[in-house]
């Protein structure tokens, strides 16, 4: 077949494009995440949230599809401000129910956020101290994420509307037994308010792991139902 | 792969299935798809308008539409009726251009409320023969969207509206949108 200049720059440009996803070397896991959220508003400031979540592998090769722990979630949030909240989380995270021998966690968060609305855009900063409690060590993490979310169709989200967000969060870890950990994360979500009580969400999230030490990447597919009681 | 491709399919089903229950709806439409007296009407409009944009509003069987656009720098917002027959004219302002009249609603939400903020000023002007769009004048209404806090109360924001001179005259709440299901 004659590749004419046309097909030569396509192929050229077709090389950039697929560039990025040379980050996605052998060192990627690909990993599932599931959950289901409550939250409760009453007319006060305070607000509850509750949460099952489970995280799954995908079957690779050699190891067929598994579930790698089951997680129970709670906040307890405070409106302070006009656009800022503080949150206190509580978080139980099973692991041995799966694999035998991993340590389960619990896990303290302390929580800032500040959200402000420009037209149909939204911006959140929001700031995280936590401790997670593992059975022989405990690791301290701070954490960063800046979000944006806006309604797809018109100005406003109404019921049957898609909207989406965009998150980016930096992750700093350290514990007595192992050397400090950066990680940082690229979330987009796709979601649809179903009706005022219900939203379904998708969402893919890229995390490079352990940007100080080796270089290990993961990508989380995220499927989330959050209900309004 | 395939259970995602799965519940993406799932969830475009979702925007047919709202379609059935009554319940308001905004959404960007072409400049086809406006009133034609609409658009006669935005014409009559002087100036140079900049990132013209169309929308309709559906809220059950009653139906209307709007045009937003920039004309020297400030946001305009301009309403029709589904005929194309104009109900009002709105121009984001800030503070300075109330004049007078700052004081007067000032002194009213520090009365109301123990806090609050004003997050948006429009000047509102009703249909009149001729308007002139580049100098408008003095409008004939002040729309003001007001976050508010009470001790006891949760954040709340209204849609207000005072007078030319400021004298309040009445407001409505709007409904927040939530948060927490991006934040945990």
């Amino acid at each position: 077949m004659y590749a004419g200049p046309m097909s030569s720059y396509f192929f050229r440009f077709l090389l950039i494009l697929l560039v990025p996803f040379s980050f996605f070397g052998q060192d990627t896991r690909y990993l599932s995440q599931h959950e289901i959220a409550l939250n409760y508003s009453p007319p006060s400031r305070w607000s509850y949230n509750f949460e099952i979540t489970n995280r799954n592998t995908f079957p690779e090769e050699d190891k067929p599809y598994s579930v790698q722990h089951l997680e129970f979630s709670h906040f307890t949030t405070y409106e302070s401000g006009f656009y800022g909240s503080v949150s206190l989380g509580l978080r139980y995270r099973n692991r041995d129910w799966f694999e035998p021998g991993r340590s389960n966690e619990v896990r303290l968060t302390q929580q800032y956020n500040y959200a402000r609305t420009y037209n149909q855009y939204r911006l959140g900063h929001r700031l995280r101290v936590e401790q997670r409690f593992y059975d022989h060590e405990t690791v301290y993490r701070a954490r960063y994420r800046l979000n944006l979310d806006f309604p797809l169709q018109g100005l406003r989200l109404d019921d049957g509307e898609f909207y989406t967000a965009v998150g980016l969060e930096t992750l700093y870890s350290i514990s007595a037994l192992e050397k400090p950990d950066l990680n940082q994360r690229l979330t987009v979500t796709l979601g649809n308010q179903i009706s005022g009580t219900l939203k379904l969400q998708i969402a893919a999230e890229y995390r490079k792991e352990d940007l100080t030490l080796d270089q290990e990447n993961r990508v989380f597919f995220y499927t989330a139902a959050k209900i309004k009681l | 792969m395939k259970l995602y491709l799965c519940i993406l399919l799932c969830l475009s089903g979702t925007g047919l299935l709202a379609q059935e229950v009554k319940q308001e709806q905004e959404q960007r439409v072409v400049v086809d798809q406006m009133p034609s007296e609409a658009l006669r009407y935005l014409k009559t409009l002087t100036g140079n308008k900049k990132r013209i944009k169309y929308y309709r509003e559906q809220d059950g069987e009653s139906r209307s539409y709007e045009a937003k656009f920039k004309l020297r720098g400030s946001k305009y917002s301009v309403e029709f009726d589904q005929n194309g027959k104009l109900e009002d004219i709105e121009i984001i302002q800030d503070e300075r251009e109330m004049g007078a009249a700052l004081a007067r609603v000032t002194n009213y939400l520090e009365t109301q409320f123990e806090r609050h903020r004003i997050e948006k000023i429009q000047a509102h002007y009703e249909p009149k023969p001729t308007f002139n769009a580049v100098t408008p004048g003095v409008p004939d209404a002040w729309e003001l969207i007001v976050a508010t806090k009470n001790t006891e109360n949760k954040l709340e924001r209204f849609e207000m509206t005072f007078d030319a001179a400021g004298k309040y005259l009445n407001s409505r709440k709007v409904v927040r949108r939530s948060y927490e299901f991006l934040l945990f």
